[in-house]
């Protein structure tokens, strides 16, 4: 592997904040509420909002993800160092 | 239709509170997309090699990923606030006339304006007075109902175009292009050929932050698209010409390009984005389901002669012949002209985009195809 540099600190910590964003994230989302009644734009935001919700939620796991697996490889870094060494 | 009790009954200050909160919801978005960007951003410092690349991506992936998720939010407050405005005026246009319909003393009932029943004479003056009540009543339910249809098309056009993909660049050139209602009531076609065009120069990693509006004539069977350029584009030639057809010609005449110019080439995006001074550039997207010609992408810029009148494709192919094939002058749209262009006889027209190539020089080339042209369409009489 040509080029390759780590600091295994540093990566942790980003890895943690990508890891506290997933948090801050997760936090629920205040109720949107409606349209008023009889108008079709209110169904259409209903739908938008249920979409929208919906896409939000599942983007956050994968937020998570990302933040542990850069944790994950400061530590995969650190213990073959150690074995390295 | 918008009933009146629905549309006296509309909460409008709810919907501007409803805005305000899904603009919020866009803040907080925007504000983690901002907190990945930097650390994706600052990554590299840390972390380098195949699997930083990698990761690194997967970072970038996501933070795109949130950042549409808050330019969604802050469309749908957008459509809120705007539901809100024309619902407000229409609400306020409505509580107008029913106030008029009272200060002239006739009654209203569920948006029905009734002259109360006194005596018959002054009875018969107020019947008088109903129509043109009932109208203003009718005319803010009109309004209420214009504003609804807007707001749903938006409302669900969002959500076809998220699912669909549409990159946050392509959705804020289109919205600066067109209004809400206009995308909304777009034909499919014409609509899908936008993003498309603005998906490819998302993906040739163009700023379409460069373009002003993009500008759009769609019918059947030929699509032009005119960008209006706040700057220059700094195209990269490689990726937009898959075939120039007969317009490479213009390219090179228009710019006074010096090399040579085969199909697979152009040195016109360089031109353009060299001088700055082209106002517009063409996109011709042309689908021609006979002939099967497909002309994907190809920028040309409308020069000007020296007396400052446009100067159009296939402007030099000689007029005579272009009248004869195609009945239409000179000064007619530049996309109808290329498309009646196409004869049946395909050997004319082979020789005719020939003749385009020569750039309009009085060669013994062009001389030759111009009499060969010529003679072909002597024996078709």
């Amino acid at each position: 592997m040509n080029g390759w540099h780590v600091d295994p600190a540093e990566l942790r910590k980003q890895g943690r904040l990508v890891m506290d964003i997933a948090t801050e994230m997760a936090e629920p989302i205040a109720a949107l509420g409606s349209g008023p009644a009889g108008f079709s734009a209110s169904v259409a935001l209903d739908r938008r909002t249920k979409q929208w919700l919906a896409d939000h939620t599942a983007l956050t796991p994968s937020v998570g993800d990302a933040g542990q697996a850069l944790v994950a490889s400061a530590d995969n870094y650190e213990a073959s160092d150690r074995f390295s060494r | 239709m918008i009933r009146f009790v629905d549309l006296s009954n509309a909460d409008v200050d709810g919907l501007f509170q409803l805005s305000d909160q899904w603009r919020r919801e866009a803040a907080t978005d925007r504000r983690h997309s901002d907190a990945l960007r930097d650390i994706w951003d600052g990554l590299p410092h840390a972390w380098q090699g195949d699997a930083a690349d990698v990761a690194i991506a997967k970072l970038a992936e996501l933070t795109d990923s949130v950042e549409r998720s808050a330019q969604e939010a802050e469309r749908t407050a957008d459509a809120l606030r705007n539901f809100g405005q024309e619902l407000g005026a229409a609400q306020r246009a409505l509580r107008d006339a029913v106030d008029s319909a009272h200060r002239q003393g006739l009654d209203v009932v569920l948006g029905h304006v009734i002259a109360p029943e006194t005596d018959p004479e002054q009875g018969q003056d107020k019947r008088a007075l109903v129509p043109p009540a009932q109208r203003a009543i009718d005319h803010a339910l009109e309004l209420a109902q214009q504003a609804d249809l807007t707001a749903a098309a938006a409302l669900g056009l969002l959500s076809a175009l998220h699912r669909a993909g549409v990159t946050p660049d392509v959705m804020d050139l289109l919205e600066r292009s067109f209004t809400p209602a206009e995308i909304a009531t777009m034909e499919p076609g014409r609509l899908r050929s936008i993003l498309d065009v603005g998906r490819r120069m998302h993906d040739a990693g163009i700023d379409l932050s460069r373009v002003q509006r993009i500008k759009s004539s769609w019918n059947a069977n030929t699509d032009g698209i005119e960008l209006e350029l706040r700057e220059p584009l700094n195209l990269d030639p490689a990726v937009f010409v898959e075939d120039t057809g007969a317009f490479g010609y213009d390219f090179q005449h228009f710019f006074g390009g010096q090399e040579a110019f085969p199909p697979e080439h152009t040195v016109a995006h360089r031109e353009i984005s060299k001088d700055g001074t082209s106002p517009a550039l063409h996109v011709l997207q042309r689908d021609n389901g006979v002939a099967q010609v497909h002309i994907d992408f190809v920028p040309v810029a409308e020069g000007r002669d020296d007396d400052g009148t446009p100067n159009h494709i296939i402007t030099n192919v000689p007029e005579h012949i272009i009248k004869d094939l195609t009945g239409v002058s000179h000064d007619d749209d530049v996309f109808d002209r290329y498309n009646k262009l196409d004869h049946p006889v395909p050997k004319i027209e082979e020789k005719l985009r020939e003749l385009a190539w020569q750039g309009g020089q009085d060669t013994p080339e062009a001389r030759r195809l111009t009499a060969e042209i010529e003679q072909l369409l002597e024996q078709e009489r």
